[in-house]
């Protein structure tokens, strides 16, 4: 990293490093009980792990769609069969992240909700900000 | 930009988080693979025959200009479902319709990015192929 980057604003590597942990730190700060502060940085942690799991069934996929692609004569058939298996994975995922979201917001209390959903809906949002669309990344 | 392993690690599950919630197959590939506009880069300078490189290119940029609407609706469910979320008693049904939309919008996609994909080859040769896919990758 450019020495330089410093005076100017946030790199977005800093910038999602610093969004993803305001949810442990929400979590952290504002569960003053703590058996129930330790389910739910447990759930955190659940959700930043399927986050991953997910990330990197997204990189096997891009991998299987290269070596697809790269055959001028591959049919139809085999791309509709990769995307709709890698489609069923998102979908599953999602499903069980949104499950561990409830799971958190139904040990939160009023109170201690209005940081934490903040908190994780920034998270989201700022994954979607981050969306590296020029890059090209890998 | 070398990224340390833990900010490599944030990356993949930020980018996980977004695919989860506002991305499919098509959007995957066009994030971790290769931008249109680098597809569009290596056509101008692979195909040299004029009639064949502007139908190529025609075919992406129409391509893109339905990506766009689609990615609006996608955009529009994704924050009805961030506002759900955010709500500390929301119920899982509640979310359906968001995900709903958001699933209906993602299969346009990637139905319209293999359509695309499938077009585009109907203007290149097998070898004009291979070349783009190098070169786009770059």
């Amino acid at each position: 990293m450019d020495s330089g980057c410093s005076r100017t604003k946030p790199t977005r590597e800093q910038s999602i490093q610093r969004y993803s942990q305001k949810l442990r730190e929400a979590v952290s700060t504002k569960v003053a009980e703590e058996g129930r502060r330790t389910q739910m940085l447990q759930l955190v942690d659940q959700v930043e792990a399927l986050h991953l799991r997910f990330s990197q069934d997204t990189a096997d996929f891009v991998e299987r769609y290269r070596r697809l692609n790269a055959d001028y004569d591959a049919p139809r058939a085999a791309f509709d069969q990769l995307f709709s298996d890698y489609n069923a994975r998102r979908v599953k995922a999602r499903s069980d992240v949104l499950a561990l979201h409830f799971k958190l917001a139904s040990l939160a209390t009023a109170d201690e909700w209005d940081a934490i959903g903040r908190a994780e809906v920034k998270l989201y949002e700022k994954a979607n900000a981050a969306r590296p669309a020029e890059d090209g990344a890998t | 930009m070398t990224l340390s392993r833990r900010e490599r690690g944030q990356v993949l599950i930020l980018l996980g988080a977004w695919l989860l919630f506002g991305g499919g197959a098509a959007s995957a590939l066009i994030v971790y693979d290769r931008p249109a506009s680098a597809t569009k880069k290596a056509i101008k300078r692979v195909i040299a025959d004029a009639d064949r490189r502007d139908a190529a290119l025609s075919d992406i940029r129409q391509w893109e200009s339905g990506q766009k609407k689609l990615d609006k609706r996608v955009r529009s469910a994704r924050d009805e479902l961030f506002t759900t979320l955010r709500r500390r008693d929301a119920q899982p049904s509640e979310a359906e319709p968001s995900l709903a939309r958001i699933d209906a919008a993602l299969l346009e996609m990637d139905r319209g990015f293999l359509e695309m994909r499938f077009r585009l080859k109907e203007h290149v040769t097998s070898a004009e192929w291979a070349e783009i896919g190098a070169r786009a990758a770059q």
